[in-house]
């Protein structure tokens, strides 16, 4: 199978967050200049990284530092280590059996445990669309456009441009936009920090059962370890074509590229944690998160933040809902692509349109509040994200699909664990997010 | 049921309706559960059922009764001819497929339609004493087979059934166990549409069809296919078969596909690829991807000026390794290391007095590029002059190779056209 058809490469990889030119770049040492090769890796690495926090990472992070100041960045450093592992496991996959994930669950689960696991990917995507288009209206109302102008447009333009084909043209534009997050690391430095409490809260690790605190903690896992990334990740590296032989690059890529990305978060929280949680500001619209770039932007701060969560949004709201059409016709063996016509291909069509539909058509809902729509999301991605992880896990250490490639002893028992703490955290969500609030217990 | 009787001894049912059977020993008292059916897969059509996995009392691994234990088998259960069991645990052996486990759900390819599908459930006929497998059923009715409950969907599903002989599996999708599959019937299909069928399959089974398909028709498909799809092919092929297909290649394909392999696995194959291609690829590898020297190819027919008609003809019938495309010969002022005077089209060759030499017949104003000239430059000449090749020469007018017509329409035209043009014109 290859998603070529679905997409050419650019925005499966950058969105996907492996290093598309960075990764092309390497494979062919001899036409590269050692003088400029770490500079090389770099540039295309810390963009596509950026790409990979779309409008639900955006505010998630904002909202961390925002709530928590700088009590979660210890979290960040953790589970980027998770991020890496989970990554890894979906990269060697691709590279080891040439499928993707969609298509080993059916091959090796059977047919019932296909059905559960697309469902689940059909909800997180859904409403991980949904928050995309929260993205797009929260951006345009802070210049000034009302959400039921600029969801159904950004909608219909959406469809258009990704069924004529013409989606690629534009998606360097949005890229280019989500450049405007750079402003984060420079603002968060001009804004003066505490660096001694920051030091501090990234390395000794801190725990409340407090409501509001697990709630940001498990957004902060469900944004940063979304679902639908490592389906993509596995797509991508399918895609590219890429075989064991050339795996080591690909785990590099994977390594930097999870770094890169949950640095600019780390930033995040770490700018918003020392423009907005010091003066006591929730965010509760677009406009006040924006506000954590005053230093770096000033009476800009508001057009800043509005061009990047716009971009994010529009990138990551143009990918998703065909590849998860993809993904899901993929599993049943339906016709899929865009090489089809909709009546060749209706299932295709079908999921691809209701899902732009559905996911626009909810954040028009009156009086719907966008932020707190998208940090939800979140956390419904992290509670659906285990079930999907403990597939990935055995098939990653499954001898019969991984041969000798499976999952090391030490590695396993690293990728059990960062299943079991996720979902350990999702029950104790459950418990005291969701239970003891219906049940009325106080805590 | 839909168990159909052709004829007296001939019955039909489907794998996932005796998958969870109950196995009953001759006198009726159960022994276990049916797991899976063990199928001799290779040469014959109709794989023949060998034996059967059963898991007995609540151990989770199966043992093997071979089919000569079976009485009776079908939707209903199983029915031994023994009641004993051999109580070692099932290990698998080469030249044996698991249906249920390694062909259901898998990707095989519809020989006759032409297409990937993926094998949702397997149709077995039992004929007097051998049980085979028939056919695979890729229909959307056949999966809902294996996840709805069986008296909600009985009698209702239409089936779509693909005969296993117009089927081609994967000996790669086992790789636990040895399997020789010749995939003899893809081989038949024209290489543009094996191209499209890998194209579809993941890199382990597109390696799997390209190594049995024989070096010249391997070697017309992987210039059809995509670069990810076949730099992956070439990677994951022993490296000795990969040189093999890459000599086989146009030079110019074989050095764009060598570009974008990694550095030491490109030199490794031009290692193993024979010393003359080897060198002819690697010259084309120096010029960039998007200018004429990436695009041209070195197989091309040039003559010495002084030649009549009826000589060229001559050599063009024995010359061993024709290139594909030879539209136009070009005309050099000496035999060795002459300089482009001049170009005849075949036509003007076929069709001058014999004893014309070709001086005389020639065009004398040859429209040419220079190997650092930009792609789409040369795009746009050839669509120009409505050219089918243009020469590429170097400051000296000495003849570098030729960008031929197909090449040039990969720079213009987006890829979903190309697809739709003529075999000619790709």
């Amino acid at each position: 199978m290859a998603l070529k058809d679905v997409w050419q490469a650019p925005v499966w990889q950058i969105v996907s967050r492996p290093w598309l030119s960075f990764h092309a770049w390497l494979r062919r040492p001899w036409r590269r200049l050692p003088l400029l090769s770490y500079l090389a890796i770099l540039g295309p690495g810390l963009i596509a990284a950026n790409a990979g926090n779309d409008a639900g990472g955006i505010a998630t992070y904002a909202a961390a530092g925002a709530s928590l100041g700088y009590e979660l960045l210890w979290m960040i450093i953790l589970i980027t280590v998770s991020l890496i592992i989970v990554q890894e496991m979906c990269a060697r996959m691709g590279a080891v059996t040439g499928k993707g994930l969609s298509e080993l669950i059916r091959e090796q689960f059977g047919p019932r445990w296909t059905v559960f696991a697309m469902l689940l990917l059909l909800i997180a995507n859904g409403i991980t669309t949904m928050s995309e288009f929260a993205g797009i209206a929260a951006s345009l109302e802070i210049f000034g456009v009302t959400r039921y102008l600029s969801v159904p447009v950004a909608a219909l333009l959406l469809w258009w441009l990704v069924t004529r084909g013409s989606y690629e043209k534009v998606e360097r534009l949005f890229l280019v936009m989500t450049l405007a997050f750079f402003a984060y690391p420079i603002s968060a430095v001009l804004a003066h920090p505490d660096w001694g409490a920051v030091a501090r809260h990234a390395l000794i690790p801190s725990f409340r059962l407090d409501r509001d605190y697990i709630f940001m903690f498990i957004a902060t896992v469900g944004t940063t370890i979304t679902p639908y990334m490592q389906i993509f990740v596995q797509s991508s590296v399918v895609d590219k074509g890429i075989t064991v032989r050339e795996y080591h690059y690909e785990r590099v890529d994977v390594i930097v590229g999870s770094i890169f990305g949950d640095l600019i978060s780390f930033f995040i929280i770490v700018c918003t944690a020392a423009t907005l949680y010091t003066r006591h500001v929730t965010i509760e619209t677009a406009a006040d998160a924006a506000q954590a770039l005053i230093p770096v932007a000033g009476p800009y701060a508001g057009i800043l933040f509005g061009i990047g969560l716009l971009g994010a949004s529009m990138l990551a709201a143009g990918v998703l809902p065909v590849a998860t059409a993809f993904s899901i016709t993929e599993a049943f063996g339906w016709e899929k692509g865009l090489s089809f016509n909709p009546s060749e291909a209706p299932v295709f069509y079908y999921l691809f349109t209701s899902l732009i539909t559905i996911g626009a058509l909810i954040t028009l809902i009156p009086g719907i509040p966008l932020i707190q729509l998208l940090l939800i999301v979140q956390v419904v991605n992290a509670l659906l994200l285990v079930p999907l992880l403990i597939f990935i896990v055995k098939l990653a250490s499954d001898p019969e699909v991984m041969g000798r490639y499976r999952n090391g002893r030490l590695f396993n028992a690293l990728a059990w664990a960062t299943v079991v703490s996720i979902g350990a955290l999702s029950i104790l969500y459950v418990i005291v997010g969701v239970l003891a609030p219906l049940l009325g217990i106080p805590l | 049921m839909t168990i159909t009787t052709r004829d007296i001894s001939t019955v039909l049912f489907y794998l996932s309706e005796v998958l969870g059977v109950r196995v009953t020993s001759p006198t009726g008292e159960r022994l276990g559960t049916l797991r899976d059916l063990v199928v001799q897969v290779g040469t014959d059509p109709f794989p023949k059922v060998k034996g059967l996995l059963v898991t007995v009392g609540g151990i989770p691994t199966p043992v093997y009764v071979p089919w000569d234990a079976v009485a009776t088998i079908g939707p209903s259960g199983v029915q031994l001819a023994t009641s004993r069991l051999d109580l070692r645990p099932f290990e698998r052996r080469d030249g044996e497929v698991l249906l249920g486990r390694d062909v259901l759900d898998r990707q095989i390819v519809d020989v006759a339609g032409r297409r990937v599908v993926r094998v949702n459930d397997a149709q077995l006929a039992q004929y007097g004493r051998v049980l085979r497998l028939v056919a695979a059923d890729v229909s959307t009715a056949g999966f809902l087979a294996r996840v709805l409950p069986r008296r909600l969907i009985e009698g209702r599903l239409t089936r779509k059934l693909i005969s296993w002989s117009q089927v081609e599996f994967f000996a790669s999708e086992v790789p636990q166990v040895k399997l020789v599959i010749p995939h003899d019937k893809i081989a038949r299909l024209h290489p543009a549409d094996i191209a499209q069928l890998v194209e579809e399959l993941a890199y382990p089974q597109a390696s799997e069809v390209l190594a049995s398909l024989g070096e010249p028709l391997a070697a017309d498909t992987v210039e059809e296919l995509e670069p990810a799809v076949s730099t992956a092919i070439i990677s994951a092929l022993p490296p000795a078969d990969a040189a093999d297909i890459l000599e086989e290649m146009d030079p110019d394909d074989a050095a764009d596909l060598l570009g974008e392999l990694p550095a030491e696995q490109a030199e490794g194959l031009l290692k193993e690829m024979a010393a003359d291609e080897a060198a002819e690829v690697q010259k084309l590898m120096t010029y960039p991807e998007d200018s004429a020297g990436g695009m041209m190819t070195t197989e091309f027919v040039a003559m010495p000026e002084y030649l009549t008609a009826r000589q060229a003809i001559g050599r063009l019938r024995q010359q061993k390794d024709l290139p594909d495309q030879i539209y136009y010969i070009y005309v050099v002022d000496h035999e060795i290391n002459g300089r482009l005077v001049g170009v005849v089209s075949l036509r003007q060759l076929v069709t001058a007095p014999p004893d014309t030499k070709l001086r005389e017949i020639m065009t004398r104003e040859v429209i040419r590029a220079r190997p650092a000239d930009p792609a789409d430059e040369v795009a746009r000449t050839i669509a120009h002059y409505n050219l089918l090749a243009l020469p590429v020469v170097d400051e000296d007018d000495h003849l570098l190779g030729v960008v031929t017509v197909d090449d040039a329409i990969d720079v213009i035209l987006p890829e979903e056209w190309q697809r739709r043009l003529p075999r000619l014109f790709r």
